[in-house]
């Protein structure tokens, strides 16, 4: 364990090697500055849009790590051969796999911290400057459940993106695929329901209908984790749904995460 | 190191390039301020799968981002005193389904579909609709219920329809006192008028947005100088038993001292049932 721990604490730093804070510092005076003014040309709904702006910016600093950072890491260490240097050390596959995991997962919470954190200033800011009227819906529970959301999500597509890493020769295919997945992950919901409610016309139809109803359980449902409307209109989601929704995140990363292990002590990493 | 004359081009296309790009900035944001439109009004065509598909995970940022292109293309026109056409309204009204589509708990694009389509438009359809999509989606709220009673109320003349939904509202957590019994006053005052005084004041005080408020301010002057001429017109009716000719009359029998202005530009009238109207239709005049 203690050298998964190492491999974790390595990978995250080299993460903030990046400098990725000074970007993510540059989102949040957007976020501070402009949400605040953008949420003034609204009526009534001020703590709305600036909860939805504040979650949204989070959600998007946050997808940087599994979608760049991670692919870069992890694709790059087979790339540029950084991987011998930890395999020269009495370390398994899978310590590897489950250390990058751990790493990146520290990293990707830092991140979603730091922008929820500036997110809430600007609630705060709006407050003060639009008055607590426009505020009365604003609830922290929901919007902290938001954010543990966002959380769980990005670690799935974190476990995604180091399982394509897994299976790819080139970190520019892995990209894409970790970047498929989001897409489909948050598209399918729609795409399923419309598929569904309309009768298929011909064959063509019913196999594209098939296909949709069967990729739906392969790939992760990404739009479950998307609590930011809720908390924008300060709906607070039940225990019984965070925990359930909690319990599919873990246990869909779980399995993405032994396969990727099993793929990386197979694999040929010359 | 560069040659002399190399850094002498270097500069020269420097200062050339930032020239062109100054001088065409404006027509570069023309041109983007016409397509943006033309994107703007194609989200209202496009099935409401797709809308929420094409967001991701960010329906509530893509909502507040159409929301905001929409006061600007509306606010724009309305700021250039010309009026959207017909075909224009109703695209509004579509961009605000899918808006609400995409946030149905979101509240501003209904109170900008009853100042717009309902007052400034009268699609009175098109905005009872978004406002039965709102009370579906915020069953404790009672403004939904109160803005479709009103509709009926103020622009259908139903006063027998307006009061289910007014009485409903005032059930609602939160509702104001004045709701009880509203259904009941409107049919009692037996004109629009204060009616619409009553409305247009809740609306100023849900709005934090200047230049909405003042959008709403003005056609609440208007409306209060309709209903101060109206009362005027029943005082003479009281004195005389019958109705003026014209406004003038008015100001001869000593009710009034001067014909106030419209401040939309037209011209008051009273018609033959006592009624006021401007010739404005409380519009912005072109």
């Amino acid at each position: 364990m203690n050298k998964v721990l190492a491999i974790a604490l390595i990978t995250l730093k080299e993460g903030l090697k990046q400098r990725i804070f000074y970007a993510l510092g540059i989102i949040a005076v957007v976020l501070l500055f402009s949400g605040v003014m953008v949420a003034g040309f609204f009526m009534r709904d001020i703590s709305k849009i600036l909860v939805d702006i504040a979650l949204s910016l989070t959600a998007f600093g946050g997808l940087l790590v599994p979608v760049f950072i991670a692919v870069n890491m992890l694709a790059g260490d087979i790339d540029r051969r950084t991987i011998f240097t930890i395999m020269a050390h009495p370390v398994e596959r899978w310590q590897y796999v489950a250390g990058k995991f751990l790493g990146l997962s520290w990293l990707t919470l830092l991140v979603v911290l730091f922008l929820a954190g500036a997110g809430l200033v600007a609630v705060w800011a709006g407050y003060h400057l639009y008055g607590p009227v426009y505020f009365s819906k604003f609830n922290i529970f929901a919007y902290l459940i938001a954010v543990f959301l966002i959380c769980i999500g990005l670690n799935v597509l974190l476990a995604l993106s180091l399982f394509w890493c897994s299976i790819s020769t080139s970190s520019f295919l892995a990209l894409m695929l970790t970047l498929a997945s989001y897409f489909i992950g948050h598209t399918l919901d729609d795409i399923v329901a419309f598929v569904n409610t309309n009768a298929p016309k011909n064959s063509t139809e019913e196999l594209i209908r098939e296909v949709i109803n069967t990729v739906q359980y392969l790939f992760p449902n990404l739009s479950a984790f998307d609590a930011k409307l809720a908390a924008a209109h300060g709906i607070v989601m039940p225990a019984g749904e965070i925990l359930m929704l909690t319990l599919y995140g873990v246990a869909y990363l779980s399995a993405l995460l032994v396969l990727s292990a099993l793929i990386y002590s197979r694999r040929d990493i010359q | 190191m560069i040659s002399k004359r190399l850094y002498l081009i270097s500069i020269s296309v420097f200062f050339l390039s930032a020239l062109v790009v100054w001088s065409l900035a404006g027509n570069v944001q023309l041109l983007t301020a016409r397509y943006s439109q033309d994107s703007l009004t194609r989200i209202g065509y496009m099935p409401s799968w797709a809308v929420k598909a094409s967001a991701l995970e960010f329906h509530g940022l893509a909502a507040d981002f159409f929301l905001l292109n929409s006061f600007t293309w509306v606010g724009m026109k309305i700021g250039d005193h010309e009026d959207l056409t017909r075909d224009e309204w109703q695209e509004l009204a579509a961009i605000l389904d899918r808006i609400t589509d995409l946030d149905p708990r979101f509240w501003d694009p209904y109170l900008f579909a009853e100042m717009m389509l309902s007052w400034q438009a009268g699609l009175i359809d098109e905005a009872n609709r978004l406002l039965t999509k709102a009370a579906e989606a915020n069953p404790d709220d009672y403004r939904p219920l109160y803005f479709l009673g009103f509709n009926e109320f103020y622009f259908r003349k139903d006063a027998a329809k307006a009061a289910p939904y007014l009485r409903q509202a005032a059930l609602k957590p939160g509702a104001p006192g004045f709701l009880k019994g509203l259904a009941a006053r409107f049919s009692l005052y037996g004109n629009q008028t204060l009616a619409g005084i009553i409305f247009l004041r809740g609306l100023i005080q849900q709005t934090s947005d200047e230049k909405t408020r003042r959008y709403l301010e003005k056609r609440l002057k208007a409306l209060e100088i309709v209903y101060t001429l109206e009362k005027a017109v029943k005082e003479y009716k009281k004195r005389f038993q019958k109705y003026p000719k014209n406004l003038d009359a008015l100001i001869q029998a000593g009710i009034i001292d001067n014909l106030p202005e419209d401040p939309y530009g037209g011209k008051f009238v009273v018609l033959e049932n006592g009624r006021v109207y401007t010739t404005s239709e409380l519009l912005e005049k072109r």
